[in-house]
């Protein structure tokens, strides 16, 4: 996946990477838990100044694309249907676990509520 | 001695052979081309020039690195002592220099290229994720450099272990050998691996798809021949070792059990070698960042139709 920026655009620089990483994520290039360079490593590649990059990942993160997980990085974030998704999947693993344990479906649900209000 | 003589004079001579080539127009584009076919990325009008001059840099700081590292090892193997006739295992040591002189010119030429100028007009082109060192080398490569360090540091652990108890009479064997052994093998693939962090995480300018692939292309060839040098240390370590407890050995096997150990030692690693070069041939690492990075064909004018995208 890669990201292109044209200083000769009228569109800022800031906003190109934004947009083009939001695009990227909304297609499904970036997947959720992705982890985007550093702010320093994209500026140099790009020769742009580090604030740039850093205010569109700012932006992003303010939208809910992406994540900062502090010195572990910028990760594309879960959001909507990806959200949904990713429960299902886990809900259906903890299915999985409950029939091989052979635990009676209602205790599961109960235990399943306890851990969620832990 | 006339072994390490000869090799002095052998990688020389190559090494001066590589510089010419690399500095005569027409003999590094073919080269260029040939490493082209290798790593099967297209060699066109537009990017030819930039490419086989950043590959003849690269060779001929590489042999540059070669001539320096041999000669002076030899320098130090002659230094006013009768040195250069008592190490028997001297053609290691001048073999461990062509690798680690070649790494270190390559290197070089690696880390200056990509502190160069980003391209002042035009789109300019990166990488939505970071890159490994896994996407340059493969792992087997990376894990034989451990391996083969904790093979070496082992084997030197086991002969002090059967020297001080006496399990085997193993005759005199040097201490300094068996720390340089346990250590050396080690530290290359530690220093190895931090230089190679380091170089990853070097800015990579490009301005297309097919430049940024062939920056990828050079880089991991720079840094599998660091890994090389590590390969190569690795697996010196146990056969220098055994070499020297078997040279002060008396009798053969099997009245001399310590014999029959330390010959076995030298099939072990040539075996452990020729399953690695097999596995090296059939799995082809020269393209394994392809692999990684770059699993389809290469568009050559991503950049330009990106930032038309971009205007809009």
């Amino acid at each position: 996946m890669m990201l292109v920026v044209d200083p000769a655009s009228h569109v800022p620089p800031y906003e190109q990477v934004r947009a083009q990483i939001d695009t990227l994520v909304s297609q499904g290039g970036l997947v959720p838990g992705h982890r985007l360079p550093t702010v320093r490593r994209l500026a140099e590649d790009l020769g742009l100044a580090a604030n740039t990059v850093a205010r569109a990942y700012r932006e992003l993160e303010q939208n809910g694309v992406v994540i900062t997980r502090g010195r572990a990085g910028t990760f594309v974030a879960l959001r909507g249907a990806d959200r949904e998704r990713e429960a299902r999947i886990a809900a259906g693993q903890f299915a999985q676990r409950v029939r091989e344990l052979e635990v009676d479906p209602v205790r599961a649900l109960d235990l399943a509520r306890e851990a969620l209000e832990r | 001695m006339q072994a390490t003589a000869f090799l002095l004079i052998g990688f020389t001579v190559h090494a001066v052979i590589m510089i010419v080539l690399y500095s005569r127009g027409a003999s590094r584009a073919a080269r260029a081309h040939r490493f082209a076919r290798t790593v099967d990325l297209a060699l066109d009008e537009t990017n030819e020039p930039a490419v086989t001059r950043r590959l003849a840099r690269r060779e001929r700081a590489g042999a540059i690195g070669v001539i320096v590292a041999v000669w002076s090892v030899a320098a130090w193997l002659y230094v006013g002592t009768d040195l250069f006739e008592r190490i028997t295992y001297a053609p290691f040591l001048v073999v461990a220099a062509v690798f680690a002189g070649h790494a270190t010119g390559n290197g070089v030429v690696a880390w200056r290229e990509s502190t160069r100028p980003t391209a002042s007009a035009g789109p300019r082109i990166a990488r939505a994720s970071t890159p490994t060192h896994a996407d340059y080398v493969p792992g087997y490569e990376r894990w034989s450099t451990w391996v083969l360090a904790g093979a070496s540091a082992l084997l030197a652990a086991a002969a002090a272990l059967v020297d001080r108890t006496g399990l085997l009479d193993l005759g005199e064997v040097p201490a300094g050998l068996l720390v340089l052994c346990g250590v050396v093998p080690a530290a290359v693939v530690v220093v190895d691996e931090l230089l190679a962090h380091r170089l990853v995480q070097q800015r990579q300018v490009a301005t297309t798809s097919l430049e940024l692939a062939w920056d990828d292309a050079l880089r991991a060839r720079t840094l599998r021949d660091l890994t090389t040098l590590s390969l190569f240390v690795g697996a010196a370590g146990p056969v220098v070792l055994s070499g020297v407890i078997s040279d002060g050995l008396e009798g053969g096997w099997p009245a001399n059990p310590a014999v029959g150990v330390t010959l076995a030692v030298l099939p072990i690693i040539l075996v452990a070698g020729a399953v690695m070069t097999v596995v090296s041939l059939v799995s082809n690492p020269q393209r394994h960042f392809r692999q990684r990075l770059w699993p389809a064909p290469v568009p050559a004018d991503q950049a330009a139709q990106a930032g038309q995208a971009a205007h809009r």
